[in-house]
């Protein structure tokens, strides 16, 4: 596998603009690109003679909204016991503001040729309406990644030709994989014997949190084992 | 009135056996094919699962016919019966063996009628087969019947013009085409048999009989992981039952016709063999025709275990480009072996 | 006269060829395909979004659950990706534990391709011959985990538990006579490891059995020679990974391009195909059960002279033994925390890819800081391959959908996560 650190050499030189928008952790780049650019950048990341970024092996869509919240106070002392996890329907108090949006979708390259990896992060900048441009020009595979990505959170890809769901059912509302979307979905659906056919109805279900999230800053779990860089890497990222 | 009702018994007295044989001809498959595919077979059903067969008729007879609510019912019912009824009425004509001559009459077939033009029958009723799986198809009014019936259509009629010209090698050298005819001028020994003068023609015939039974490798009418059950997906209980009876009867007749005409009948293979030949003198000619219609039968249960399934247009192309100019080519050397009375075969006539 | 329309096709969900739940909206002319269109997420379960509700632990069993057929190499990139996270390091007999399982699942996943695809083509015998060879496998799967299909076996860190000195056998009862209990039981003797070597000695023989019935078979050839053709150059737009890659003759495989636990000492060779049909992508299958049959045998040469920690020692992750929890509170409160709550992985994310039977099996894990994974993400191999289906399949006939849905080694369970 390539050095990580030629490569991000030559990433610099192919993609103006990136001291700032590239990290490297675990051995990984991620570089972080606007909407606007994504297409370019994909193109001459795969053309481009040194790095030749031939497969598109993922995309994934990520919901920021809820980065960082817990559900189990762990800083202070409570009396309260377990519903302290339960009590909070009213879902995430806030959004996060350690993004610049609530979506991002991230691509994951893999160059077969020069065996090298590369990710990207572009945010869709509007929180209600998020839209990226689609990179199904670039590469054919984006296709169905892009259609997932759309049926799940949202996101919408300009330019897409098929912007059909694919994993969710006919005729399914909403977006699954949104935070604010529960676990157990809105409706939920059963043979009814009266009309003699399968209606749909909201849920019956109560959601309920079998173990809390918790985060804990106490570095408690960065264990003898973890390497002193990743610790670094850890507070910084 | 008497006469009457001894045809009645002779055909019940083909009918019956007929149907048990294809009841266990199915219990044979499954055994047979199980044993190759290192499982057991069914072995539950009475002693060695040999009662197999009848819960299996029972339980088809017990379920509902299911009529599609946009099938043409009328057409619908009447394709099983179609595909049945040539499948049975084509052993009218089938001999089973010779009957010695008596004082009041000469030496005659064992048959329920021998007509003179017994093969040309065979051949027109096998071919009558195929409307039963096209109304079948057409009648269902769903698609993969629809596919299954087109692809069968086609196939049977490739594969007619095959086997018709592989007869035609058998009726030259025969001199007639009544099938008690061709068995007895097959006598003297297994050389004389014509699967050896006419091996082609007996080879395509053998393949296009499987492929007229729509059996594996060419059974793409009802290929099972492409449209599902072809012809017959829609069919239930004792439709399907009718169904499953015609193919079966069909691999019976098309084994004991294989048997008749190239592999000697109701001949006994030791035949002008010194010494052997007296051992197997109380051998009853029928057993040895069943043995040889046994021995066909497990080749395509054979050929069911081994083969993958042919493509649609690779079964065409088989059949038009690979087939038919062989079996013509095969007639013409025949025919000039005829003309030349080639020794051992053709020197008789 | 009436116009004239193309005919389309429902072919599936409920389709004895579908492998599972697969919907196509097949458009034909006749028996061509013009068009194929696969409607997918029928077994979409959302495993995502639930492993965002639960510990990182108690995930590793959805894993198993995504593509049924290769349980473990799904476990081992979700591992892979906590371990990438945490930092740690899985002691080596762990690691060499790890990939003996990933060849067996290999090789488990490549029968049932095996024998599904010959069945799709009409070959039904190599169907039950695949499953006789599994059997053997699943019970591998069983004494070392006590599961024959979703084992949940491996951990991070490490493998949930050693491999045990006896293989379970086979008890007498009143439809087993004597002389089949001995003649089931007779490899059943020694251990676990003693029970592979065994089935690493018959395998290779099995393997000619199956190729003696395909590989020169003039039917079989003409059903996959020819049929799906891919070019490399389309199979990397496609994102085509693992044999389908290969297939079409370029030789990428993350077990030697990018090693991951102990492949870099093992000796195994990559097969590569030519025409990039299915009847190479056939052999190059067929190939890669053989390479995985040596890769097996040497790890357990290796699993034999070495013994030492399967799992990494750290309580936080791994638990703790059920002796010292009798008489060491730190012990029973590690045991507790870390079933209940769990363990919180640093903030941050990874990648981990491995070389699973289909395909680069990716996992992508975002965390921060919690106790549950913030995102996950998985890259499923069939994902992309049944996305190229329609490519594949125009100007094909019927018939050779079902032959390509076998090339491609279709497991729902994966594709709709």
């Amino acid at each position: 596998m390539a050095d990580i650190d030629t490569l991000a050499d030559r990433l610099k030189k192919i993609i103006p603009n990136l001291e700032n928008n590239l990290s490297s952790q675990l051995g990984e780049i991620t570089i972080t690109v606007s909407a606007a650019d994504i297409i370019s950048v994909c193109q001459s990341l795969r053309d481009s003679e040194e790095l030749q970024f031939d497969t598109l092996i993922d995309i994934c869509g990520v919901d920021y909204s809820t980065y960082g919240q817990d559900e189990w106070s762990t800083q202070t002392a409570s009396s309260t016991g377990f519903s302290r996890a339960v009590g909070q329907e009213d879902g995430p108090e806030s959004p996060s503001d350690a993004f610049p949006s609530r979506f991002a979708v991230v691509y994951h390259l893999l160059s077969v040729s020069k065996n090298h990896r590369l990710r990207i992060r572009v945010f869709a900048l509007d929180d209600d309406w998020p839209r990226v441009p689609s990179v199904i020009s670039v590469w054919t595979s984006a296709n169905w990644y892009e259609r997932e990505a759309f049926d799940l959170l949202g996101i919408m890809f300009d330019g897409h030709t098929d912007l059909r769901r694919l994993m969710t059912d006919y005729g399914f509302i909403g977006h699954p994989f949104r935070k604010d979307f529960p676990l157990s979905g809105k409706v939920e659906m059963r043979y009814d014997p009266d009309t003699k056919r399968v209606i749909y109805q909201p849920v019956t279900i109560t959601p309920r949190v079998l173990v809390p999230r918790v985060i804990r800053d106490d570095h408690r779990y960065s264990a003898d084992d973890v390497p002193s860089d990743q610790k670094d890497s850890e507070s910084n990222a | 009135m008497l006469e009457i009702l001894l045809i009645l018994l002779k055909i019940v007295l083909i009918v019956v056996p007929l149907i048990i044989a294809v009841a266990y001809l199915t219990f044979m498959e499954r055994k047979i094919i199980g044993y190759m595919q290192v499982r057991i077979g069914p072995n539950r059903v009475g002693p060695k699962g040999l009662l197999q067969p009848f819960a299996d008729t029972l339980k088809l007879l017990l379920k509902e016919v299911i009529i599609p609510t946009n099938a043409n019912r009328y057409l619908f019912l009447i394709a099983p019966i179609l595909s049945l009824a040539p499948a049975i009425a084509a052993w009218a004509v089938i001999p089973f063996g010779m009957m010695e001559a008596t004082e009041t009459s000469p030496a005659k077939p064992l048959a329920l009628t021998n007509i003179d033009a017994s093969l040309l029958y065979i051949l027109a009723l096998t071919s009558i087969g195929v409307y039963g799986v096209l109304i079948a198809g057409w009648a269902s009014n769903s698609k993969y019947a629809f596919l299954g019936a087109m692809r069968s259509a086609a196939q049977i009629v490739s594969y007619e013009i095959a086997m018709g010209f592989a007869l035609v090698g058998v009726l030259m050298a025969a001199q007639s085409i009544n099938l008690a005819e061709i068995v007895n001028q097959q006598s003297g020994g297994i050389w004389q048999w014509y699967w050896l003068p006419l091996l082609p023609l007996f080879i395509i015939y053998l393949v296009s009989g499987v492929a007229e039974t729509n059996r594996a490798p060419f059974d793409v009418a009802e290929g099972e992981s492409e449209i599902v059950a072809g012809f017959h997906v829609e069919y239930s209980g004792v439709a399907f039952a009718v169904f499953f009876l015609a193919e079966y009867a069909n691999i019976i007749l098309i084994s004991m016709l294989t048997a008749l005409m190239f592999l000697g009948g109701w001949l006994s293979p030791f035949e002008s063999i010194p010494v052997v030949q007296d051992w197997f003198t109380w051998v009853p000619g029928m057993a040895w025709l069943l043995a040889k219609t046994c021995f066909i039968m497990f080749c395509f249960l054979w050929f069911r275990a081994t083969f993958p399934r042919y493509r649609y247009d690779q079964i065409m192309r088989l059949g038009w480009k690979v087939f038919i100019p062989i079996t013509i080519i095969w007639i013409l050397v025949v025919g000039v072996a005829i003309v030349m009375k080639l020794p051992p075969w053709f020197d008789a006539a | 006269m009436p116009e004239l329309r193309n005919m389309t096709l429902n072919f599936g969900p409920q389709h004895p060829a579908a492998h599972g739940v697969l919907r196509l909206v097949l458009e034909m002319e006749g028996e061509t395909i013009l068009r194929a269109d696969p409607h997918v997420g029928l077994l979409h379960r959302g495993t995502e979004k639930l492993a965002e509700s639960k510990p990182y632990n108690q995930s590793i069993g959805y894993m198993d659950r995504l593509d049924y057929v290769s349980m473990m190499s799904n476990e081992h990139g979700y591992v892979l990706a906590i371990e990438k996270l945490l930092g740690v390091e899985v002691p080596e007999r762990g690691q060499y534990i790890r990939v003996m399982f990933d060849e067996i699942t290999r090789i488990l996943n490549h029968l049932l391709w095996l024998g599904a695809h010959a069945l799709d083509v009409g070959a039904m015998t190599m169907f039950l011959y695949c499953f006789r060879e599994r059997e053997d496998l699943m019970d591998c799967y069983e004494a070392v985990s006590g599961a024959r299909l979703h084992a949940t076996y491996y951990r991070p860190g490490g493998v949930a538990r050693d491999l045990p000195d006896e293989m379970p056998q086979y008890e007498k009862s009143q439809f087993r006579s004597d002389k089949d209990l001995e003649r089931l039981n007779a490899n059943r003797n020694g251990s676990l490891l003693d029970f592979i070597e065994d089935f690493t000695r018959r395998f290779p023989g099995y393997v000619d059995e199956y190729e003696t019935l395909l590989t020169d078979n003039r039917i079989w050839k003409q059903r996959t020679v020819g049929i799906g053709v891919v070019t490399p150059e389309r199979a990397l737009q496609m994102g085509f990974t693992g044999p389908m890659l290969r297939g079409s003759g370029i030789a990428w495989d993350l077990r030697k391009k990018q090693p991951y636990e102990v492949y870099h000492k093992l000796d195994f060779d990559i097969p590569v195909g030519v025409e990039g049909d299915s009847y190479d992508r056939y052999l190059v299958r067929i190939e890669e059960m053989r390479q995985s049959n040596s890769i097996v045998k040497q790890c357990i040469d290796w699993l034999r002279e070495n013994k030492g920690p399967i799992n990494i020692v750290n309580h936080k992750f791994s638990p703790p033994k059920r002796e010292d929890m009798k008489h060491d509170m730190e012990t029973l409160i590690h045991h507790f925390k870390l079933f209940t709550e769990g363990y919180c992985l640093p903030e941050g994310e990874a990648y981990a890819a491995i070389e699973h039977p289909k395909g680069e099996f990716g996992v992508y894990l975002i965390s921060d800081g919690a106790n549950k994974p913030y995102r996950l993400k998985i890259r499923a191999p069939g994902f992309a391959h049944l996305a190229g289906f329609d490519e594949m399949i125009r100007g094909h006939m019927l018939s050779d959908v079902v032959a390509i849905i076998g090339t491609q080694d279709i497991v729902f369970g994966e594709i709709d996560r």
